[in-house]
């Protein structure tokens, strides 16, 4: 069960992952868009480097990954990622709520590469209790 | 020539079909790094008490995406979506599920253009809340 007191914890990525031109060619491909697609043209491929970190923090909270389901989503683009540049996702929880016995997190990333905030996203998840 | 051009507030953009089977989720899965088996394994979603296979959210939000993309032309550049997960889109084996998103200017501010999406599969909507900010390229 998470607490509502996890509302302003922090978790700053503790590594970098690099925008690589296979990733991008993989994405816009599975979509049916053409190979040579660019980042400003997949407003939502920015989830290959959040939804990762969102799995690797669950289990600090107490929260089990296999029960999750996606509530919303939302990005925003200050600009857009390069190929070839680091990633860093640095996220934090801005809401907890408990509904019906499921856990409803709303979790804040906001991708850097070094200092320069490009996008910012928010995922609503909802942790699934146990029947 | 962008189908975003001229348009006012109120105007209706052209409605696109799209068609998602088992490959497609699977790429996506593979491509996004989602791989819960929800949207890949027909067995296990069935134990978990859904219909069948169901397609990521993010791949339905992706393809509103595409919509958008190409609505824009290269013209205009997303640099807002927002979706809320309302309903599955449900995909079986050897058969494609349609995915059809229409799309209105709900307003513009200042160059900035709030493209309202609808998103529905099986006559059913599957996103809410569906919208995008759009600025010229």
């Amino acid at each position: 069960m998470a607490a509502p007191d996890l509302v302003g914890r922090k978790f700053l990525g503790t590594q970098t992952q690099r925008v690589n031109q296979l990733d991008l060619t993989s994405f816009a491909t599975s979509i049916g868009e053409n190979p040579d697609t660019q980042i400003s043209q997949l407003p939502t491929f920015p989830i290959r480097y959040t939804l990762n970190e969102a799995e690797r923090i669950a289990p600090e909270l107490g929260l089990d990954w296999s029960r999750v389901v996606h509530g919303d989503q939302r990005f925003i683009h200050h600009r857009f990622l390069r190929i070839d540049e680091e990633v860093r996702a640095d996220s934090e929880i801005e809401a907890v709520k408990s509904m019906a016995g499921n856990e409803i997190l709303t979790l804040r990333s906001d991708l850097f590469v070094g200092d320069e905030l490009v996008t910012s996203t928010w995922s609503t998840l909802v942790f699934r209790g146990q029947q | 020539m962008s189908a975003l051009t001229g348009i006012t507030t109120g105007s209706e953009l052209p409605t696109q079909t799209f068609e998602l089977d088992r490959a497609m989720l699977s790429n996506y899965a593979k491509a996004s790094g989602d791989l819960n088996p929800i949207h890949l394994d027909e067995a296990f979603a069935k134990s978990v008490g859904l219909p069948n296979v169901i397609a990521h959210g993010m791949l339905t939000m992706a393809l509103a995406g595409k919509a958008l993309n190409t609505w824009c032309n290269q013209e205009f550049k997303v640099i807002e979506i927002f979706a809320r997960f309302t309903k599955p889109v449900i995909v079986e084996a050897d058969s494609k599920s349609n995915l059809e998103v229409s799309g209105k200017i709900g307003e513009i501010i200042e160059g900035k253009i709030r493209v309202d999406l609808t998103v529905i599969s099986n006559e059913q909507k599957v996103l809410g809340m569906t919208r995008a900010f759009v600025v010229k390229a």
